[in-house]
């Protein structure tokens, strides 16, 4: 933490500790600052910085030369790959933090009890300070942490891309195992190509059949970019895309049985990709 | 027709549509309302497509939000069909096909929950939820003088401990009964520890836990050990909604559990804003 090693932050923090707290030890001051870091000050920190935008997918494009091969070119360069590495890193911790600072019930279910989208007051009792439940109202208009489910874990942030599979889809998906585990992972691969390239596009699923040939059926992933981009970017997100899922069947036809195996080697032929031109 | 079916039944439509569009935290509440207007009518059994509604807002907010990457809209399929069932079984409120559902949902949806690591090193094993579950309710009912300590997070530890065992190993109906009974135990739990606190200590007045909590949890504990009887697991679930949510009309919204015990150094505030500038201006000009 470089800009807490200022030498005058440093002292002034010590001495008021130690002025303000004459009957803590040492080991209690540090331990006292390290609490007060991580429950107060980090995740005020974070909660209210904003950090800039991701370096597009189409902004790494264009800030590389242009006399490149097509592959090299979705490879950021160093700086933006820094850059990215520091935000993730970032945005990681505000998720982990829960934005209020506590990271230690993302495991226990803790739900909101309200029934109400409007603000209210919460219940504050603190065992050690007061010996009354007491109601404190908010000065002013609080945000609606009340209204989370989970308000210890991140607000759920509106993704900017989604993934919406068609009801027929969602169907086939349910009545066959099989199909729901092979597309269980070719959505992890799809989710995790997307996040790592930030792609920002929405991808949609569907399943067609011919009432005439029942036979014949078809899966579609439709791939819609969101934001512009010119043929060649399209085609090159739309091989990236196809390299991913194919081998993501390859992988799983690996170590499955023969039967299997047969099924994915159909399903392989019956997905087609599309991307908006 | 019972004078609370209409809103509960648009209560449900709401969450439903809240499902649909990824607000979870909507649902959550939604959910809560149809256990609110449940008190307003006879038939208590309507509480439940909301306790489950519950759950499912509560398990898909999770997902969303999960790193790394989920197959969350895969696992979405999931949720729809158990909504749509739910939705059906509303007319009937057959308890036993509405749990068996439930069951299902959660049998099916914790192969989403599991990372890659687990989904290759787990296999099911019921036996194993059953012995382990009646470990855990024996422990909880040995150590249950702990609750009398309003810093305690015994139910919660025993809550994390169950709902990790299910999701690796599975479970049978049962478990899942257990599960959401010790849940709804929790909730009620929550507002008791925080209002019957003794004066200038930390311990909850005794008679209210042994009332209240003692009694239940051998309830509880009688209900899983005998064969499943749908019926009183969810008498004994309704006690414990009814009773989370009359404390919800009296105190309202609590607070997250806090989990360290409050203890520390005073530090003037002018000097943490000066540390949270300091902070700010270095991470800055990271990015």
């Amino acid at each position: 933490m470089t800009g807490m090693s200022s030498h005058t932050l440093y002292d002034q923090i010590l001495t008021e500790a130690r002025s303000h707290n004459p009957e803590a030890s040492p080991d209690e001051i540090l331990d006292g600052l390290v609490t007060i870091l991580e429950n107060e000050i980090l995740p005020e920190v974070l909660q209210d910085m904003s950090l800039p935008k991701f370096p597009s997918f189409s902004a790494i494009l264009r800030s590389e030369s242009t006399g490149r091969l097509v592959k090299k070119k979705f490879e950021p360069t160093d700086t933006l790959r820094k850059r990215r590495v520091v935000i993730q890193q970032i945005e990681r911790l505000k998720r982990q933090l829960g934005w209020d600072g506590n990271n230690e019930s993302r495991t226990l279910p803790y739900c909101s009890n309200s029934s109400n989208l409007a603000v209210f007051p919460e219940l504050h009792v603190s065992p050690a300070k007061r010996t009354k439940p007491h109601i404190e109202k908010p000065e002013m208009p609080a945000p609606e942490k009340t209204d989370e489910p989970y308000p210890r874990i991140a607000p759920p942030s509106k993704a900017p891309y989604q993934i919406v599979l068609s009801e027929a889809f969602q169907k086939k998906i349910l009545s066959d195992p099989m199909l729901e585990n092979v597309f269980k992972n070719i959505e992890i691969g799809m989710r995790n190509l997307i996040a790592s390239r930030n792609l920002e596009t929405d991808v949609s699923v569907t399943s067609l059949t011919d009432f005439e040939i029942p036979s014949w059926e078809k899966l579609v992933i439709n791939i819609s970019p969101l934001s512009p981009m010119d043929f060649k970017e399209r085609m090159n997100v739309w091989t990236l895309f196809d390299i991913t899922i194919r081998n993501k069947i390859v992988a799983l036809a690996k170590d499955a049985d023969e039967k299997t195996q047969e099924s994915l080697r159909n399903l392989n032929k019956r997905l087609y990709l599309h991307i908006e031109l | 027709m019972e004078s609370n079916r209409k809103p509960i039944e648009e209560d449900f439509k709401a969450a439903f549509e809240a499902f649909k569009n990824d607000s979870f935290g909507e649902m959550n509440i939604f959910s809560n309302r149809v256990m609110s207007n449940a008190i307003f009518g006879s038939d208590f059994r309507i509480f439940l497509p909301g306790f489950f509604m519950k759950d499912v807002a509560f398990t898909f907010g999770l997902l969303k939000t999960k790193q790394p990457a989920t197959a969350f809209s895969t696992s979405k399929s999931h949720g729809f069909s158990f909504i749509e069932i739910l939705q059906k079984l509303l007319a009937s409120l057959d308890e036993k096909q509405l749990w068996k559902e439930f069951h299902n949902f959660r049998n099916a949806i914790r192969k989403f929950e599991i990372d890659s690591f687990e989904e290759k090193s787990y296999s099911d094993n019921p036996e194993f939820t059953k012995v382990a579950f009646s470990w855990l309710l024996s422990y909880l009912k040995t150590n249950r003088n702990v609750l009398f300590d309003s810093n305690n997070l015994l139910l919660k530890g025993v809550l994390n401990e169950m709902n990790r065992i299910f999701k690796v190993h599975s479970g049978a109906l049962s478990d899942t009964v257990l599960i959401s009974l010790i849940e709804a135990l929790d909730r009620y739990y929550d507002y008791i520890r925080r209002i019957y606190v003794k004066p200038n200590t930390q311990s909850i007045d005794e008679e209210i836990i042994k009332n209240n909590i003692f009694s239940l949890i051998d309830q509880i504990e009688k209900i899983y050990a005998e064969e499943l009887k749908i019926a009183e697991a969810d008498s004994v679930l309704w006690k414990l909604v009814k009773g989370w949510r009359e404390f919800y009309i009296q105190y309202m919204e609590l607070p997250p559990p806090r989990f360290a015990i409050e203890k520390g150094i005073v530090l003037p505030e002018d000097l943490k804003k000066k540390i949270s500038e300091s902070i700010t201006k270095t991470l800055e000009k990271e990015v």
